[in-house]
């Protein structure tokens, strides 16, 4: 009965549509084998986190602290990330062309802008599509917020998604009490009620709800769910990311990554500062802070750093104005991002902005140029040709895109 | 069919099952079995129905379509229900249906929901997911009032320019004018660009938002416009007065100022900022009327506000819109514009009458299309609205189905609580996260999630609500009925709304000579409960 997902996608499920025969190993050189996606959600303020501008008056409330790079200022509520800036590249030069959020977080998780009737693949699908199977989801996103999914790739590369991570669990294991003999007897019943049913009402629907199900019960039997079990690690560990729903996430994350997830996205909310703006980013930072830092050092330690990239990005950046209500607004025009692992280089700056954050002055670097980099890394084929379920036809990474050699290299 | 008819009719005569919990405190007069209060179809409503039936007919016959055959009255029913009450029909629900006469009973049970409490619930949190996307919905303390508030509206069948109305106007605090709700959310969570975005996506159907910051790329929205609809809302403010350490009052205030914000955006000064206006209508203010008062009302000048209405309510019951997206009127996929001008304009004729609206869409032809048909001619079919859409049902109908089907919405809390491991709300809300629709889609973009799929499998309400354990709906369903057939008949009917095959008899029997009685039965609800067809509307 157990069937693994390979032998799943073999078996032909009417779901899979052209083009998904299976996942595809990478060709080519990469350097990375998984990426960790913290989702700033909101659009993080980027004078107040990566790129403080103290001194001016666009810098606001926050002190500037120096890190182990020499010249290298974080705000202040970001010193144990300060404390490891080794081991990061910091990407201060990123232009946006988005400032409403569901636009700019399509672009940032897609790589493209939307377009009506053109469904782009999510990065994370492609990722998982070109990575080794496993009978573990390969595209999971812990925390809330809109799930890019896989289009026209098909519902074996749709995301995994788990709302709080203490609970992620609480639906992965088939209930105590129903033999395995009998929950097989179980979901033989539903193929074949689901099969006659598909046969008078062959749609996308029935197709996705079989194909799901079929992987929900995989997973329910597999034996590798405990990567899901964050209570298998020590009080102490728990505590090092931080007792907040996105520490557990960064955790959740690590323990998915050591059992071989190809992709993971992690969404710590509430960056949306328009009002008090510095007291909630002082919170945010802190939670950045001790969940990024406990993954980069667990990383790090098993030697998985250096196959898993690890990218901290929002939607767009804040403005440097501060509005009357102590806010920020939206900000398309520069913002930051940070980079580690996975042959990303470390302790490195690329980019920058004028002295009031207002502009990028050097080295500008778009979301198509990101995404260029990313898929290099891990092998993904940027130029490959997909035709989307609109039927036209785009390449994986936008065209515009170019590889960033500085965010290479020693 | 008629001999499957009498054979449901004898079956429900030996139910027992109690009437829901739910409607105890509501007033007789608005229960289902109340006739008189429910408005059949109005004459002037009848001709909107036969000339729409005619427009969409015409496309069928031009374009060569395949048209689906009318679906049964089983089905007809359990679609309605879902559409309108948001959960599939009870078997004693069933029972009254087809105790209606037979050419009006559709009509009539579509006029006995609407009258019906939890029609008022279920669209209340339709439009509640209509108006507060998930971002916002994420402050429950700033959107709950306006939960409760939308609720007595659609109980009241308020019309639905005066709603949007009052969401767009309304002064004074949160807990006491919980209208404000709408207003003070999207300001404290989104800011100006998401109440203007929210406003133009939502209620006006319109895709204003990538003009925000460059013009658009097929529509002639320009930044400009954008922000001259910001400018029409810029007076509005939120005021935080700090009550305790815990608890600041929110007051929603209109002002004189905002153009500020609007003006450096454009980086001129105030003077020179864009006034207030509507794609290109001029928003003047009466004497008397705040800017967001004379916004509105350019707003409802204008056809727009019952084009989305309508458009988003088609897509709600068709599984698939007028034009795709539905919220993107002027874009690039205007397919049935005839049909959208027609519908708005009886809309709007009706005085914005949002019942007599979902009285005229389940009156159509289309409506009543069956979903069956051969797999060559699907897509076109359902494309031109010839064969019914088949679509995962949102998270409400998979909740609230679930738990009328097993039961679970009778038991009283506390044994709820000891039956599902957890209070009926956070149950709710486990489900509401991991079917997170709070945007109406079309079945193209159709996205089943594997949280979905597992929440259905392995969570509590399937496993106990399928077991046969006394107290619950299904030993109760065993106690009263003896025989096989008559049992199986019976599990059909409660999980799936409709009688079985007769293959599926077979197949069941069989089922239960190999597993015996009564695991039978509780491996045939959980799998029937985990099944595509019931997972669907269609």
């Amino acid at each position: 009965m157990l069937l693994t997902r390979r032998r799943l996608l073999e078996l032909g499920v009417a779901a899979i549509a052209a083009g998904s025969s299976g996942r595809v190993r990478a060709a080519g050189s990469r350097s990375a084998t998984a990426m960790v996606l913290l989702f700033m959600r909101g659009g993080m303020s980027q004078i107040d986190t990566f790129d403080p501008k103290p001194g001016r008056a666009t810098g606001g409330e926050f002190a500037s602290i120096e890190t182990k790079v020499s010249g290298l200022l974080f705000a202040e509520h970001l010193p144990l990330l300060a404390a490891r800036a080794r081991k990061l590249t910091v990407l201060r030069s990123l232009v946006g062309t988005e400032s409403d959020h569901i636009r700019a977080e399509h672009l940032v998780h897609t790589g493209y802008v939307p377009q009506t009737g053109i469904g782009f693949p999510a990065f994370g699908s492609y990722v998982e599509k070109f990575s080794d199977a496993s009978e573990l989801p390969g595209y999971v996103i812990l925390g809330p917020g809109e799930r890019y999914g896989p289009e026209v790739l098909g519902p074996a590369y749709a995301p995994f998604s788990i709302a709080e991570p203490s609970h992620a669990t609480q639906t992965l294991g088939s209930p105590a009490g129903v033999l395995a003999s009998r929950r097989q007897r179980r979901h033989r019943l539903m193929n074949s009620l689901d099969a006659s049913f598909a046969t008078r009402n062959a749609s996308p629907a029935v197709d996705q709800i079989r194909e799901m199900r079929n992987r929900a019960v995989i997973l329910s039997e597999s034996s590798r769910t405990e990567a899901f079990d964050i209570y298998r690690e020590t009080l102490a560990t728990r505590q090092r990311y931080g007792e907040h729903q996105f520490g557990r996430a960064c955790l959740l994350a690590r323990r998915l990554v050591d059992a071989e997830v190809p992709f993971v996205e992690v969404v710590l909310n509430g960056w949306d500062t328009h009002a008090d703006n510095f007291r909630r980013v002082a919170d945010l930072s802190a939670r950045l802070d001790t969940g990024l830092s406990a993954l980069l050092d667990d990383l790090d330690a098993s030697g998985r750093l250096a196959t898993t990239i690890v990218l901290c990005i929002g939607e767009f950046g804040r403005t440097p104005r501060i509005n009357d209500r102590a806010g920020r607004d939206h900000y398309a025009l520069c913002s930051s991002a940070v980079l580690a692992g996975g042959g990303i280089a470390s302790g490195r700056v690329v980019g920058a902005t004028d002295p009031d954050g207002v502009e990028v002055v050097a080295r500008p670097v778009s979301v198509a140029d990101l995404f260029a980099s990313l898929a290099h890394a891990l092998g993904v084929p940027a130029d490959r040709e997909i035709v989307t379920s609109g039927g036209r036809p785009i390449t994986v990474v936008d065209a515009e895109g170019e590889v960033v050699p500085e965010l290479f290299g020693r | 069919m008629a001999a499957t008819l009498a054979m449901t009719t004898a079956l429900l005569g030996a139910c027992t099952l109690a009437t829901r919990g739910a409607t105890v405190d509501a007033p007789p007069a608005v229960s289902v079995t109340a006739g008189p209060a429910a408005q059949a179809l109005r004459d002037a409503d009848r001709e909107v129905v036969e000339k729409l039936d005619g427009l969409i007919r015409r496309r069928w016959d031009e374009g060569g379509i395949v048209v689906a055959p009318s679906v049964d009255d089983y089905g007809f029913l359990r679609r309605v229900q879902l559409d309108l009450v948001g959960r599939v029909p009870s078997p004693e629900e069933i029972e009254r249906f087809f105790a209606l006469p037979r050419d009006s009973r559709r009509e009539r049970w579509v006029a006995l929901l609407l009258n019906d409490r939890e029609h008022a619930d279920y669209w209340a949190w339709r439009l509640y997911d209509l108006l507060f996307d998930v971002r916002v919905q994420e402050a429950p303390r700033m959107t709950s009032p306006a939960r409760m508030w939308l609720r007595e509206q659609v109980d009241g069948n308020r019309p639905w320019d005066e709603i949007v109305r009052s969401l767009l106007t309304a002064t004074g605090e949160l807990e006491y004018v919980p209208a404000t709700s709408f207003t003070i959310a999207h300001l404290q969570i989104s800011g100006l660009e998401g109440l203007t975005t929210t406003i133009s996506d939502r209620l006006l159907g319109v895709q204003l938002a990538c003009a925000q910051c460059h013009d658009h790329p097929y529509a002639s929205w320009t930044r400009q416009d954008f922000w001259s609809v910001a400018a029409g809302l810029a007076g509005a403010r939120v005021r935080a007065e700090p009550v305790d350490p815990k608890f600041t009052r929110l007051h929603l205030e209109e002002t004189l100022g905002g153009q500020g914000r609007i003006a450096a955006e454009f980086g001129v000064d105030a003077k020179q900022a864009p006034a207030p206006a509507l794609m290109g209508l001029p928003v003047t203010a009466h004497k008397g009327e705040s800017r967001r008062d004379a916004l509105v009302r350019t707003m409802l000048d204008t056809d727009l506000v019952a084009k989305a209405m309508v458009a988003r309510t088609w897509t709600d019951l068709f599984g698939r819109g007028l034009h795709e997206p539905w919220n993107d009127l002027g874009g690039p996929n205007e397919t049935h514009s005839a049909e959208l001008e027609h519908l708005a304009a009886a809309f709007r004729e009706s005085s914005y009458d949002v019942r007599r609206l979902l009285q005229v869409l389940t009156a159509t032809q289309a409506y009543s299309r069956s979903s069956e048909g051969v797999p060559e001619t699907r897509d076109a079919a359902v494309q031109s609205f010839a064969r019914a859409a088949v679509r995962p049902l949102n998270s409400h109908q998979v909740y609230r189905s679930l738990v009328r089907v097993t039961g679970l919405d009778q038991v009283p809390p506390s044994v709820f609580l000891f039956v599902a491991h957890a209070p009926e709300d956070s149950l709710r809300q486990r489900y509401e996260r991991v079917f997170d629709d709070g945007c109406t889609r079309s079945v193209e973009q159709t996205r089943v999630e594997l949280a979905q799929s597992l929440a259905v499998l392995n969570d509590g309400i399937t496993h106990l609500g399928s077991q046969a354990r006394h107290g619950l709906a299904l030993a109760q369903l065993l106690e009263g009925r003896s025989g096989v057939e008559h049992r199986i008949h019976a599990v059909y009917l409660r999980v799936l709304s409709r009688p079985p095959r007769p293959e599926e008899v077979e197949r069941a029997k069989r089922l239960v000579h190999e597993a015996g009685e009564p695991d039978a039965y509780e491996d045939l609800v959980y799998a029937l409960l985990n099944s595509a067809e019931f997972l669907t509307n269609h």
